[in-house]
């Protein structure tokens, strides 16, 4: 898939809150997960490897993210660790979102794994291969990420 | 509604609602900072100032040395003993049959280090760095207790890390050891002289910087031995010969085969030292390769078939490069090593008085710039 613009206009349409989720996800505020989301795209024009399907992209997309997003909170780690910031939109804290507003409050190891698996509709294995974790440590920080979420919502389906 | 769709569409409308990111916006961006990287990069006056490229060049030796891309070994033969760095100048002359650093010692850049360090059968002095900035080089005298090891070989290999402080405590694993040879002194029979190149993106500007050996192999044992002797100190700048860098940011080099672009020349009283950048996103070499031994063989054949046809012309007289120590690095999105989507390519020629010498010109077949 060669990366002209009228592909980058439509892969940019397709995968815009996938990429814009995994940053907000990582960071939870809204200034730097649009210069991250941007960051992202513009790696996707200069520097993408040759995609063998649109599976492929998106993989590459949410690992750049993430990869990005690592390097970014590494000086800013309260943002990523500590209590939900103060800031934070009234729609991820309250009202419309009161499962994405739970979501957020768990440490970032439990919440990038439940994204993954409860958006993107990821495996076990595909969280493992773009996170690069073992599918094990995956498999139990879904696991104890839902039973954290659970207690929160007293939602018996997220067991 | 289940649990999994109430998250996606709370995402969904969240991102709605907040992502405010457009495809055009990123588009413009993206065609606005590669004119502006074309800018700087046939500009031909200095747009970056002294000090960050200063900080580059700094950056690409490091990976440099990460890479272990670099491993230059001194050669020596056994004479007298020789302690004091009064007879340093006697010992590059006739140990290591080295009269460059035998010159610059006399001319007194030498430091005396003097630091000792024991384990085992082993003591490990470290005696001085001589040399100059981009070849530091460290004399160690290496005294055995064991008679019949020592009895039995004339000559050891001497393997160390050379790194700055931070880089020791902090990053190791991602450092090679560098490899110094070494020889039977001829009047003490368990002392050898040992020289070794350090890293000169620490020794040499003045950074805290520790000496860690950890392996003494002998010529005939198959096993070496491991040890962890350390030396910390910082050498006072200036101490070192300069070495004269001149930076062209990036000026297009004229070559007909290649888009090529040159980063800097060094003159040391070791080598000419040339570094050059070459793109590899957006060229037409971009996508031949998915993977890294697939990209790194593609780039080293074009470097090769590139470097063969430079040569460095002083004052009429003609040189080649040196096919031993030509090299490059790919720079991928990290932009450790420098630009990314670039590849930075070097090459090494013979050394060049550039203080005396009236005209220097690389040159590339017939096509070249004048340096000098």
């Amino acid at each position: 898939m060669k990366m002209t613009e009228t592909v980058f206009l439509e892969v940019f349409e397709k995968f815009k809150n996938t990429v814009y989720a995994v940053v907000f996800n990582y960071v939870r505020n809204v200034e730097d997960a649009a210069d991250l989301e941007q960051e992202v795209f513009l790696r996707l024009l200069s520097h993408a490897p040759e995609f063998e399907s649109e599976e492929h992209m998106k993989a590459w997309l949410i690992r750049v993210s993430i990869n990005l997003c690592k390097n970014h909170i590494r000086s800013r780690s309260y943002l990523s660790d500590g209590p939900l910031p103060e800031d934070l939109p009234a729609t991820a804290k309250e009202e419309q979102g009161e499962l994405l507003q739970w979501v957020l409050r768990l440490p970032e190891k439990y919440r990038i794994p439940l994204h993954l698996f409860y958006y993107e509709e990821y495996s076990i294995r595909q969280i493992a291969e773009v996170t690069e974790l073992p599918e094990a440590t995956v498999k139990i920080r879904l696991k104890r990420g839902r039973e954290k979420l659970g207690k929160s919502l007293r939602k018996e389906d997220w067991f | 509604m289940s649990v999994k769709m109430e998250y996606k569409q709370q995402v969904d409308t969240f991102c709605d609602t907040y992502n405010r990111v457009t495809a055009e916006q990123l588009l413009y961006r993206a065609a606005k900072e590669t004119i502006a990287t074309r800018t700087i990069r046939e500009e031909k006056d200095t747009l970056i100032d002294f000090g960050e490229k200063k900080k580059q060049r700094t950056a690409w030796k490091k990976v440099l040395s990460a890479a272990c891309i670099v491993i230059i070994c001194s050669l020596a033969v056994a004479t007298t003993a020789l302690a004091a760095t009064g007879k340093l100048g006697e010992l590059f002359r006739n140990l290591f049959r080295d009269e460059t650093t035998a010159d610059l010692v006399e001319e007194g850049y030498v430091h005396e280090i003097n630091l000792t360090a024991s384990e085992g059968i082993f003591r490990v002095d470290l005696v001085a760095v001589a040399g100059d900035v981009n070849y530091p080089k460290l004399i160690f005298d290496v005294y055995v207790e064991d008679a019949e090891l020592a009895g039995n070989n004339d000559s050891i290999r001497l393997y160390a890390y050379t790194l700055g402080e931070k880089q020791y405590e902090n990053e190791l694993d991602a450092y090679g050891m560098a490899e110094g040879y070494g020889v039977k002194d001829a009047e003490t029979e368990n002392l050898y002289h040992v020289s070794l190149d350090g890293a000169s993106a620490w020794i040499s500007h003045g950074e805290p910087v520790v000496i860690s050996v950890r392996e003494i192999r002998f010529e005939h044992m198959a096993q070496p031995y491991y040890v962890n002797l350390e030396y910390r100190f910082s050498l006072p700048q200036g101490g070192l010969h300069p070495v004269t860098q001149n930076y062209y940011n990036g000026i297009r080099f004229p070559s007909e085969k290649r888009e090529c672009y040159l980063n800097f020349v060094e003159f040391s009283v070791y080598d000419t030292g040339c570094s050059f950048m070459f793109p590899y996103d957006g060229s037409s070499l971009e996508g031949q390769y998915t993977t890294q031994d697939g990209l790194e063989t593609l780039l080293q054949m074009q470097w090769d078939e590139f470097a063969k046809d430079l040569t460095l012309v002083a004052d009429g007289e003609s040189y080649g490069i040196d096919t031993e120590k030509k090299g490059l690095v790919y720079c991928d999105e990290t932009g450790e090593a420098g630009v990314p989507g670039w590849y930075h390519a070097w090459v090494y020629f013979p050394p060049v008085d550039d203080v005396s010498v009236k005209e220097i010109y690389l040159k590339h077949g017939d096509a070249g710039i004048r340096l000098k």
